[in-house]
């Protein structure tokens, strides 16, 4: 059974394959009761959402955390400093500028900033999300099983799963099609999503160190063991294209660049 | 899940000699009416289609305090039934956006809240691009023993790439809980 929601600001899918329909149904059920109780708490827009809190905090202040965002946290602080700081969640509402990502000081499930700043996952929160829906999606359907959020693909079990990846140049062309068993597939482009400046279309993502944004015909999609994973190397990627091939590498992961007819693997 | 555990992952025909053959507009079928219908409404027993027509008047009434159009005049809509009486609509809807069609199940309690939405049917194509020849030339050239692959409605089962916007969809139900507003709440059959 297969069914979609517009969830994330996306249509969101998922997948099981039980064989039997009474359990699909509830394990696919579960597992959007999941995506939207986590929206909610990650989202920067609901005040009353963890994300939302962290950021009104005043400097100094602690703040207790959910496992799901404490750990979300500790993954970001991991990118953060594995990429000596490309991957950035943080900014500086004052400058607009991108913050100090490891003025965040983490213990357990307790945190505080140290410096002014506020947070987005944008850039790993959907991936994640992924993650967490899947390991509910599994707890009700334990053979396999697929979600799909917006393109933040993550499948489990034995099951091999056809994918298609857009063409770059063109949304409404697949470029290559692929098979993917227990992994996640993340793709970004900006097919859907670009910014138009000087006659020049560009993705909204953004070098920390620079602000210089994305090519916006460019295409990058990550293969690896987690949708939030994949999720961050996707921008990782597009940002540093060939200088990322250590951070592909740390993280088992591996990656495909596209840009009009052009295709290959980094 | 061990962060070890390995995945696997095989590419079919990765080359740029794919881009030339296109395997057209993507398109996924995700519930039937009945299914979405059960899907919304677990416990209804029965389904009453309803007969709405609606006025001009109205309809522009409709658009303008929700600030969506209508994209269709054929109001599809189901009474839920269940074992103590009226569980409330099950409204099936189009949206057009730049890129995609959707079709949508929207079930409302007798109430007015939302109590749930069900993509049913999503293409990145208007249906009237399958009578237009230029665009049918995307499907010559496939061999029929591909021709599961080339169908219209043949469903593409994982697209990777990026975020699609599901604005439309937020916006035909507003519109929705408007028809709900000015028709549904006192809607009588005939």
């Amino acid at each position: 059974m297969r069914r979609a929601k517009p969830l994330l600001g996306t249509l969101v899918e998922v997948e099981t394959d039980s064989g039997n329909a009474e359990q699909d149904s509830q394990a696919i059920n579960a597992a959007f009761a999941e995506i939207i109780r986590l929206e909610k708490l990650l989202s920067r827009f609901n005040p009353e959402s963890e994300i939302a809190q962290f950021n009104s905090l005043a400097v100094g202040k602690e703040l207790k955390l959910s496992t799901e965002v404490a750990v979300l946290f500790k993954i970001s602080k991991f990118l953060h400093k594995l990429t000596a700081g490309l991957f950035n969640p943080s900014v500086n509402i004052e400058t607009a500028q991108a913050a100090d990502f490891s003025k965040i000081s983490l213990r357990g499930f307790s945190i505080k900033k140290l410096v002014p700043l506020e947070v987005d996952f944008g850039g790993i929160g959907k991936g994640y999300i992924v993650d967490l829906a899947v390991r509910k999606l599994k707890e009700f359907a334990p053979q396999s099983g697929l979600v799909n959020a917006g393109g933040d693909i993550k499948v489990y079990g034995e099951k091999v799963y056809p994918l298609h990846i857009r063409s770059a140049s063109n949304a409404h062309k697949l470029f290559f099609s692929a098979e993917l068993k227990n992994g996640a597939l993340c793709t970004s482009a900006g097919y859907f999503r670009g910014f138009n400046k000087g006659g020049k279309n560009f993705q909204p993502i953004f070098d920390p160190h620079n602000g210089t944004a994305v090519d916006g015909k460019l295409s990058v999609s990550v293969i690896a063991t987690s949708a939030w994973c994949a999720d961050a190397l996707t921008k990782i990627t597009s940002l540093l294209k060939d200088r990322s091939k250590d951070y592909i590498k740390a993280m088992n992961a591996r990656a495909f660049l596209q840009s009009g007819d052009f295709f290959r693997e980094l | 899940m061990s962060k070890y555990s390995s995945y696997s992952f095989a590419l079919i025909g990765a080359t740029a000699a794919l881009v030339a053959s296109p395997t057209g507009a993507y398109a996924a079928n995700y519930l039937s009416v009945r299914e979405a219908q059960q899907v919304l409404f677990p416990s209804a027993s029965d389904f009453q289609k309803l007969e709405i027509s609606l006025s001009t008047d109205i309809l522009e009434q409709i658009e303008e305090e929700s600030g969506a159009d209508f994209e269709s005049t054929d109001i599809r809509v189901w009474k839920a039934i269940g074992k103590d009486g009226e569980l409330g609509f099950v409204i099936f809807d189009d949206v057009w956006g730049k890129h995609e069609y959707i079709t949508y199940a929207l079930a409302i309690s007798n109430t007015g809240e939302v109590l749930g939405v069900e993509i049913t049917d999503y293409r990145e194509t208007h249906g009237m691009e399958v009578t237009d020849p230029e665009w049918r030339k995307n499907f010559i050239g496939q061999s029929s023993a591909n021709k599961d692959k080339v169908e219209l409605r043949e469903s593409i089962p994982n697209i990777s790439g990026a975020t699609m916007s599901c604005r439309h969809v937020t916006d035909g139900v507003r519109r929705n809980l408007t028809l709900f507003e000015k028709v549904l709440k006192n809607h009588k059959n005939a």
